[in-house]
């Protein structure tokens, strides 16, 4: 009997021993399998390096260097209180070291850093980010302290060896929400997915410890490298153009300023500059907004941050003024509307729709060809070419121009500009659309448009990268035609006319003694509340040497103080620039 | 003792193909682990290389830039005035030769 019970026992035992051994490897195999997996392999990412931007002649304008997070294993800090402070104190140091430090509060800092760490590694986590992207030397210092439960990873930072050349163009690295490096503004927005590549794995066994086994499994998936961009951007021209830039807004009291180099014949930028500018290796910092580290650094991006990254010169619209006569004067030539030699009468003021139109001189100079509309920058003239145009017809050539949509270039941010739509024009809206108000757009939109004119009628889209290199691969980026916009005939009348504008225009005492210029200014009134307000102005001039078209610079100051006239700002600061560009590129005199 | 002498023979055989195929293994292992640790140092040290490449590339750009081209220069005493330019013609460009 007592046999037979055992035996019972030992049978049940043995039942219940086979059901749990089936529920765990059969039943639930899978859920303990990834538990046993996740015991015994490890996983470590290898970053992928983000690709690097070159200007034209393969200089590198934005390289990677090694760098690392910091992280903490708050189990494994003995002393939490003590690890921060030393910790804030190289970190802070790395900070001051690599920021403008007048503008930082060394003690401030010190003691917000001591009390981020702090609650870090207060946490109830077994892993906790402490510092991003570190450099080597910073690493080494708090490797030397030796505080347990510190570690770090590899985490590449950009470098800029030009440091703030093109910053608007290029853009800046920044976390994503998730952490990952994300490139905002400019290229870096426009080709993150390009330049970000794939970071790869190691997977690899380990033993109780937690250490690689040997003879263990291993598996290593390589990370792909982003892809590198050459770009169209001559540096030693950008370089100079920036110089000039950040000198005439400073000389003239503008509060900010813009330059344009495009090669018509392609559409390629050979440089774009604006002014005020950031450091793309800091662009949470400048001047301005040391106050706003702070709430910059916990990722709230302030409006003043977002508007010094914008690029003004494809992403902010203004009315350009009578800049843009050139483009109503292409329209009546190219319809035959008009020729330079066809007359009008320019007796006194004009009123239209009850608004007075009048010259920006009021002085009136009766019979007037078209050569000397331009000349003059004759409003009542420019106005009577688009009433004979009429407003459907002028409002066509605005849009052939590219006007009110993008004209793609590859940089983020690009905006469209404003025309109205043809329900909406009143007749004094298209007196004033032909001398430039009332019509916004961006400086790139107006370059473009003397690129046509430059390039026999043929609009080409403006693009930035010349080749995409990925690995032995080069992918070449060919200009594009966007559309024949005028015929190469009234193209060609239309480059003699603006030459005839500054030879014997407003602008025509600080014309270069060696090279003759064609080209257009603008003195546009800047829109306030409804209504022009007369003592602000934008100062532009677009102009191309007719002899050696091999490029059209536009030049445009923000609101100079020192003159509201662009024949006293923008032409000069153009023809200072102008005189150095036919030095670099050879060009010989043709006066 | 026939039968006898046969299974001793048997039985020192395996003993001695388990005693060979142990070390071999062993010696194999010990090959394999030695070479594995080489080859993490390997990697290890190419890291490391490649570490130092990307400090030297970055030294070379920095030392190519313009900003510090222009100190170096002005340091140097250069000075570049384009409007003390003068263009040659021709014929000046013959007499100057």
């Amino acid at each position: 009997m007592r046999v037979r019970i055992l035996l019972i026992l030992f049978l049940s035992f043995l039942i219940l021993i086979t059901f749990r051994l089936f529920q765990l490897q059969i039943v639930e195999h899978n859920k303990f399998a990834a538990l046993a997996s996740k015991q015994h392999w490890g996983y470590a990412e290898i970053p992928a390096a983000r690709g690097r931007i070159f200007s034209n002649d393969g200089f590198p304008l934005v390289e990677n260097q090694a760098a690392y997070l910091v992280y903490g294993e708050p189990p494994n800090v003995k002393d939490v209180k003590k690890t921060s402070e030393l910790l804030a104190a190289i970190l802070v140091e790395e900070k001051l070291k690599t920021q403008n430090s007048k503008l930082l509060d060394d003690y401030d800092l010190k003691k917000s850093e001591t009390q981020r760490l702090l609650e870090a590694l207060s946490q109830d986590l077994q892993w906790v980010p402490l510092a991003h992207k570190v450099l080597p030397e910073t690493k080494e210092k708090i490797e030397s302290l030796g505080i347990e439960g510190i570690g770090f990873e590899e985490e590449p930072r950009r470098f800029y060896p030009e440091e703030s050349l093109a910053a608007h163009l290029l853009g800046f690295v920044g976390s994503d929400e998730q952490g990952q490096d994300q490139g905002y503004y400019g290229l870096e927005g426009f080709y993150n997915g390009d330049l970000r590549g794939r970071p790869g794995r190691i997977v690899e066994e380990k033993d109780a410890s937690g250490q690689p086994i040997l003879l263990g499994g291993y598996k290593k998936i390589p990370a792909e490298n982003g892809r590198d961009l050459v770009l169209t951007i001559d540096r030693s021209l950008q370089f100079m153009v920036e110089q000039k830039l950040s000198a005439a807004v400073g000389k003239y009291g503008a509060e900010s300023g813009s330059v344009v180099v495009v090669e018509p014949q392609t559409g390629a930028i050979l440089a774009l500059a604006n002014f005020p500018t950031y450091d793309p290796s800091d662009p949470f910092l400048n001047t301005e907004l040391a106050a706003q580290i702070e709430s910059a650094e916990s990722g709230e991006q302030s409006a003043k941050s977002a508007e010094q990254w914008k690029n003004g010169a494809i992403s902010e619209t203004y009315e350009p003024g009578s800049v843009l006569k050139a483009l109503m004067m292409s329209a009546g030539i190219d319809t035959k509307t008009v020729e330079p030699q066809t007359t009008m009468i320019d007796s006194g003021p004009i009123t239209v729709s009850g608004y007075t139109i009048d010259t920006w001189d009021g002085k009136h100079h009766g019979e007037e060809t078209m050569i000397e509309v331009l000349q003059h920058s004759n409003n009542i003239g420019a106005a009577w070419v688009g009433q004979q145009l009429g407003a459907k017809t002028l409002r066509s050539y605005f849009l052939r121009f590219g006007l009110g949509e993008v004209l793609g270039i590859d940089l983020e941010d690009e905006d469209t500009g404003i025309v109205k739509e043809l329900s909406e024009w009143r007749p004094v809206d298209l007196a004033t659309a032909a001398f430039g108000q009332g019509v916004s757009m961006t400086p790139l939109q107006l370059a473009a448009i003397f690129s046509t004119i430059v390039n026999d009628g043929k609009m080409m889209k403006p693009y930035v990268v010349n080749e995409i290199r990925e690995g032995g691969r080069v992918i070449r980026i060919k200009p594009k035609e966007l559309a024949q916009v005028i015929s190469a005939k009234s193209a060609e009348i239309m480059v003699e006319m603006l030459t005839a504008a500054v030879e014997g225009g407003e602008s025509k005492f600080y014309n270069l003694k060696t090279h003759r210029v064609a080209g257009k200014t603008g003195t546009a009134q800047i829109p306030v509340e409804g209504r022009y307000d007369p003592t602000k102005t934008n100062a532009t001039f677009v102009g191309f040497l007719p002899s050696h078209p091999n490029f059209v610079m536009l030049v445009l100051l923000r609101q100079p103080s020192a003159s509201i006239y662009a024949a006293e700002t923008a032409v000069p600061m153009w023809m200072e620039i102008t005189k150095e560009l036919t030095v670099y590129y050879g060009i010989e005199p043709d006066k | 003792m026939r039968k006898l002498l046969s299974l001793k023979s048997i039985l020192i055989t395996t003993l001695v193909l388990i005693v060979i195929l142990g070390s071999a293994q062993l010696v194999l292992a010990n090959e394999l682990s030695t070479e594995g640790q080489k080859i993490r140092e390997s990697e290890a040290q190419r890291c490391e290389l490649e570490n130092e490449i990307q400090v030297l590339k970055k030294n070379v750009a920095r030392l190519g830039s313009f900003s510090r081209i222009e100190e170096q220069a002005v340091e140097l005493g250069f000075k570049y005035n384009p409007q003390a330019f003068e263009y040659l013609s021709y014929p000046k460009l013959a007499q100057v030769q």
